[in-house]
């Protein structure tokens, strides 16, 4: 028994502890602040530790408590939970920072951190779980919760975008519960293994039956099309931050859950011989397309995210549906980019919203002389987003592509290239106006500058160098691209 | 020196100007001044680095830690000379700009970003594989906006998102492109590829991607805007040193389809014919493009778009000549020396002109004259440049003209199906001559047509305007210094020039002088080409038909979820009635916008007429007025009136366009605001030939204009009168033959706008928005292509 072992544990118990804390002691404003940032922190701290261990090979592993006898909770780091959970945690630092100013006159600061925190300690679960069970606790449990974030704002709207995420996510939590109860039932574990579980009792109907209720359960929260309805709705409800988050891992979360069950309970061997692929990379393909032009159309920044959000969540499990090993590792990385440069367009969108009152794109005239920093962030980010070398989303965008054309799918490289430039489309307008100016400015009077020096702008600026150092030296920082490499390996060297 | 001094001398060549950016940008970033003057020395001490690595003999191989890995560098003798033009250009453009960015609040950036891309720029041109390459290039495409943007008033923004798009699509084909070719290969190096299908999509696309940023005709609408818009040391970077690195691009690509000292391949010939083609069809378009601008930045700009079609057919015949022939060595290396030899004519004229339009202010051909006794030495280099670009004995563009010339005689004799070629370079050099002629006799030599005085110029633009001079010359007298590198894996080429090779270009500019007295003779020079017909016009209207079908899909969605939630009969019932409201939309959608037109497009084309019309109108009754006086006295009042009545019709168009549709257009068609403003110049032209000073005339310009423009004094719509065209006819037969005074047709005579011509050019217009005739006309060229090549084969 090594230390190793109980770092996940701290690193999920330090944001439980400082929930309780927040909520039973109820400290003021600046201590508040203070003990949420230092919980994120030490479990960043804890994630980067468990990175380093597993870049070494290692995969510590801890069973905890018998849940339902023989099935234990137990905790598990390979690469690619420690590939999520440092995502995880290291968009936590920035979001929280952001939290603090965007609360500053929030009645309901304190629910908001202890939910925040309590979200991180549970999706740390997710990423660490050593087995189904233990992933579908962490799961279900972080869904439910975040309705708390979603309907932050107590306005009609919340609730109305609270209850259809609820709409979407209990059926989808039953599901993905009546696809484990079937894996137990056929294979008599639960536990992750890489090249998948052996299934000495399962028909191929039955196991077809488990993979549509677990993908579909999942794809819920990866925001599989159709199961998407309620991401539009959900992201302008929630507080920025919260925003931030919800695009940036929770729902990487469910494509993460896609990937762990694809390669460690069914197998990529025996998913080829049922066949049921092309049926994941339909609907993904289908999502990249539809929600990308429907970002087009959208007027609302948020919202115009959001769809942005659902088309770049298509990039991903097309990827894994092609069960390549580049492809898969080029999906991963995509993933973690994708949560610091989606993450950071939400806190700086956030930002502008909350100082100058902009929630729209015909409304972003003007930015660049009233917000210039915040400006300039948007940009990168947006660059970045749609894959221009040499920023963040290019690492991805290449791998995916070069992936593509190893296993010979022409359609998924086409649908893959048609995504960027639909990206492309739906952002440029949104630069192109913020550094455009309005009638009323062009007179060339002098212009009120109301950037704060605050939580906000500073956790976009991190999120913005965070994208252009994960593109100029993407092989220099060993996360995410050598991380995932790694992690891509060991799935696909099982089979 | 020791081993690795040129590895580490290569990698500062791409590093050292990000440093030295980073810096300026701080600098500027802190309020301080001098920020152009660092980054001129900055982007000397790049050129001190580029004259060290000339000293290499071999190829220097390097990489820098950066992106996947390491970014492979890969100088080998092309790519040195191309460096060193290179930062010799970027340096001669920052020396410029700290006089012309003087007192200019976005210099800083200007300069930060000026550094990145030389930075960029340079990386092209020395990158050693595929992904370096794309990398470098797409950086150097993306800053590059900040370059077109940088004036930041209504054409320049226009300029930016033609250029992003332009650059992005091209950046998507060459990443699809290059992705394909290290598929086939299994690397990213740049090695000879085999001829299957894949690869030959692949390299189509590469081609496409670099085309863009060479400014293939095609792919150039994008060209003509974003140099004329950007300051005018970005213009000289933009069309003297960036587009090279499409045509770099291009001889890279074309490179990897062959191995240099063997025979042509069948892909090496198929793709070399295609560049070809791209490059007869451009140099052609572009030259006659550029004759007829208005603008002199713009007519230096289209002057690009047909240079660039002389680099890409040279590369194209070597390619498709291949090493077995010494003309097909010869083209290929003709074209690199060509795009050297660019880079410096080039970027000198775009350095004068700019400081010509510095100092007087505008750039409209009508509005500039006479400078050549204000501004002598400007007059000079855009003489020397001229003659370079003009390609006249002694001077450096006679040399790589020459050689393309004998590269495509060559092609014509090894293969006679392509004997126009010959003829199609002898038109454009023609052109060139035609269109410089034209520049040089508005700008310099012809009446004065600019009632402004001329701005002095700082001494850093004079000096930075005159580098460039002795290096044209001197390659103009010693060819081998470029040729020598530049044709290096098959050994020297032997250049023979023979006395018809010293003639020729004489009988070309005479050529050129001829077309150009014969336009103006008979306005063609006004003549334009609508809209429609326009491949920008094309790829508007299909940019707008795609947003429109995405914009109305978001809607149709918006519709459909408010008419949701289980309520499944008023969906059904929001469908229909979506699909009878929005079935129109979608066909004509689908037909990507062939109807659809923007109101703005329209507005512009008829206050252009209207243009016409005013000093069509003008010289009409200046016609009228000048019987009494005497020939020379004529010719001077003639001359004013077509000034000022095209100064005040561009006045009225810049000024209408911001009008709504509506108004604007009653503007643009009415008669009385012609007559006014036509009587206007006259009086102004009077004045001015009077007594030769103008403050009087142009203030009454200004009253005049704003009682027309005046929100409550628009004027009445009243449609011209047109003339029947019997009336037309005798015009022409007892007029136009007879009366040597009526010089100005068709112009002044009205003939373009009467009721024939007019209704022949709404049936045109007709038809052309018809996309059951596109279709049917697109059939049948796609026929007529077919029984060509067939009957050829």
């Amino acid at each position: 028994m090594s230390i190793g072992q109980w770092v996940p544990l701290a690193a999920i118990l330090a944001p439980l502890i400082g929930a309780a804390w927040i909520r039973v002691a109820g400290p003021g404003r600046c201590a508040g602040a203070a003990v949420a940032i230092g919980a994120v922190v030490v479990a960043f701290a804890g994630c980067t530790l468990l990175a380093f261990i597993a870049g070494r090979g290692a995969s510590p592993a801890l069973a905890l408590i018998a849940l339902v006898p023989p099935i234990h909770l137990t905790l598990r780091v390979d690469a690619l939970g420690a590939l999520f959970g440092l995502t995880v945690a290291a968009l936590y630092v920035p979001a929280t920072f952001h939290a603090v100013s965007w609360l500053r006159d929030d009645a309901y600061w304190r629910l908001y951190h202890t939910v925040a925190l309590a979200c991180l300690a549970l999706m740390l679960l997710v990423a660490f779980a050593g087995n189904l069970v233990t992933l579908l606790v962490g799961y279900e449990l972080f869904s439910l919760v975040s309705f708390l974030l979603i309907v932050h704002r107590r306005t009609p709207d919340a609730f109305r975008a609270g209850i259809k995420y609820l709409a979407y996510v209990i059926p989808g939590a039953a599901l993905t519960l009546i696809g484990t109860v079937i894996v137990f039932f056929a294979a008599g574990s639960v536990g992750f293994a890489p090249g998948g579980l052996d299934v000495p009792a399962g028909s191929a109907g039955m196991l077809t039956v488990a993979w549509v209720c677990l993908v579909f359960g999942f794809g819920v929260k990866a925001a599989l099309f159709p199961l998407h309805g309620w991401i539009p709705d959900a992201h302008p409800a929630a507080p920025a931050p919260f925003s931030g988050i919800l695009s940036g891992v929770m729902v990487a979360t469910g494509a993460f859950a896609i990937v762990r069950v694809a390669y460690e309970i069914f197998g990529p061997v025996r998913l080829e011989a049922l066949g049921v692929m092309p049926w994941l990379a339909i609907p993904a393909a289908l999502g990249v397309v539809v929600a990308g032009v429907l970002a087009v159309g959208e007027d609302h920044l948020k919202r115009r995210l959001a769809w942005s959000t659902i088309s770049q969540m298509g990039y991903a499990t097309l990827a894994a549906s092609l069960l390549e090993p580049r492809a898969l590792a080029g999906a991963l990385v995509h993933l973690a980019n994708h949560a610091f440069i989606k993450g950071g367009l939400f806190f700086a969108v956030g930002a502008v919203a909350a100082v100058a009152g902009i929630h729209r794109v015909s409304e972003l005239p003007g930015l660049s002389r009233r917000m210039p920093v915040t400006a300039v962030v948007i940009t990168v980010l947006a660059a970045a987003l749609v894959g221009l070398p040499p920023l963040a989303g290019f690492i991805g965008k290449w791998w995916l592509v070069t992936g593509a054309a190893e296993a010979g799918a022409w359609p998924v490289l086409t649908v893959l290239l048609l995504g960027s430039v639909l990206a492309a489309l739906y952002l440029w307008p949104v630069v192109f106006a913020a550094w455009s100016a309005p009638p009323e400015l062009r007179s060339g009077s002098p212009v009120r500058r109301d950037e704060p020096w605050n939580g906000m702008l500073a956790a976009a600026l991190v999120t913005a160098v965070l994208a252009v150092v994960f593109g100029v030296a993407a092989a220099a920082t060993g996360y995410p691209l050598g991380l995932a490499v790694r992690a891509a390996a060991a799935l696909a060297g099982g089979s | 020196m020791d081993a690795g001094y040129f590895e580490r001398l290569l990698s500062a060549l791409v590093l050292w100007p990000l440093v030295a950016a980073a810096v300026v940008a701080l600098w500027a970033g802190f309020g301080r001044a001098g920020a152009r003057v660092l980054a001129a020395v900055a982007s000397g001490v790049t050129l001190g680095l580029t004259v060290a690595l000339m000293a290499a003999d071999g190829t220097v191989v390097t990489g820098v830690p950066a992106i996947i890995g390491t970014l492979e560098l890969r100088a080998d003798a092309p790519a040195r000379l191309f460096a060193l033009a290179a930062a010799f250009v970027w340096f001669c453009a920052g020396l410029y700009a700290i006089g012309y960015l003087r007192g200019d609040a976005a210099a800083g950036r200007f300069c930060s970003a000026g550094l990145v891309l030389l930075a960029a720029n340079l990386g092209v041109f020395v990158a050693g594989d595929w992904i370096s390459l794309l990398v470098f290039f797409e950086v150097l495409g993306l800053v590059g906006i900040l370059f077109v943007v940088h004036a930041g008033d209504a054409p320049a923004r226009r300029a930016t998102v033609k250029y992003f798009w332009m650059t992005f699509a091209g950046g998507i084909a060459l990443l699809a492109g290059i992705v394909l070719l290290g598929q086939a290969t299994g690397t990213t190096a740049m090695v000879p590829v085999p001829d299957t299908p894949p690869v030959r999509w692949a390299i189509a696309m590469v081609l496409v991607g670099f085309g863009v940023k060479a400014g293939a005709i095609g792919l150039h609408v994008w060209l003509p805007d974003a140099h004329s818009v950007a300051p005018a040391p970005g213009s000289a970077l933009l069309s003297g040193v960036m587009i090279k690195a499409g045509a770099f691009g291009v001889f890279r690509s074309l490179g990897v389809l062959a191995d240099a000292d063997a025979p042509a391949t069948a892909l090496a010939h198929d793709f070399g014919l295609a560049v070809l083609g791209f490059g007869l069809a451009g140099m052609l378009i572009g030259a006659v493009a550029a004759i007829g601008q208005r603008h002199a930045k713009r007519l230096l700009a289209w002057s690009s778009v047909s240079q660039m079609g002389f680099i890409l057919a040279a590369l194209g015949a070597g390619a498709v000549l291949g090493a077995d022939g010494s003309p097909g060595v010869a083209g290929g290396a003709a074209g690199l020396m060509h795009a050297l030899n660019h880079a410096l004519f080039k970027s000198m004229l775009f350095l004068a002109v700019g400081a010509v339009v510095h100092a007087a202010g505008s750039g409209e051909l009508d509005r500039l004259g006479g400078l050549a006794r204000r501004m002598p030495l400007l007059f000079a280099a855009t003489l020397v440049a001229a003659a370079g670009i003009v390609g006249l004995p002694l001077f450096n563009g006679f040399v790589s003209k020459t050689a393309i010339h004998h590269a495509l005689a060559g092609l014509a004799a090894a293969e006679p199906g392509l004997a126009a070629a010959e003829w199609i370079y002898f038109a454009a050099s023609i052109g060139t001559a035609a269109m410089f002629v034209r520049l040089i006799h508005a700008m310099f030599l012809a009446p004065p047509g600019n009632p402004e005085p001329v701005r002095p110029l700082p001494g850093s633009m004079q000096v930075a305007v005159w580098l460039t001079a002795p290096a044209i010359i001197a390659v103009g007298l010693w060819p081998s210094i470029l040729l020598e590198p530049l044709s290096m894996p098959t050994g020297p080429v032997e250049l023979h020039f023979g006395l018809a090779d010293r003639i020729r270009p004489f009988v070309l500019l005479l050529a050129g002088i001829a077309v150009v007295a014969t336009a103006r003779r008979f306005g063609w020079l006004e003549l334009r080409l609508p809209g429609w017909l326009t491949v920008d016009g094309a790829y508007r209207r299909a940019g707008s038909g795609v947003l429109a079908a995405f914009a109305t899909a978001a809607r149709t969605a918006l519709r459909l979820r408010e008419a949701g939630s289980g309520r499944l009969l008023r969906t059904v019932k929001c469908l229909l009635r979506w699909l009878a409201l929005e079935w129109t939309d979608s066909v004509r959608i689908a037909a990507l916008g062939a109807a659809m037109r923007l109101p703005h497009d329209t507005l512009y084309r008829h206050l252009d007429e209207q243009r016409d019309r005013i000093v069509a109108r003008a010289l009409w009754l200046a016609n009228r007025e000048v019987r009494a006086l005497d020939e020379a006295g004529r010719e001077r009042l003639l001359d004013a009136t077509r000034h000022y009545a095209g100064w005040l019709g561009t006045r009225l168009l810049n000024s209408g366009i911001h009008l709504a549709p509506g108004s604007g257009r009653r503007l643009a068609r009415s008669r009385d605001c012609c007559e006014r403003l036509a009587r206007l110049a006259l009086a102004m032209a009077a004045v001015d030939v009077r007594s030769g000073h103008e403050e009087r005339a142009l203030a009454m310009a200004d009253e005049t204009l704003e009682n027309l423009l005046g929100p409550h004094r628009e004027t009445p719509a009243e449609p011209m009168p047109f003339r029947h065209w019997l009336h037309e006819l005798k015009t022409v037969l007892f007029h136009l033959l007879t009366d040597p005074q009526r010089r100005h047709w068709p112009v002044s005579e009205n003939l373009a706008h009467g009721a024939f011509v007019s209704y022949v050019r709404s049936q045109l217009r007709r038809l052309a928005h018809d996309p059951g005739v596109g279709l049917a006309l697109a059939g049948i060229l796609l026929i007529v292509v077919i029984v060509l090549v067939v009957s050829s084969l």
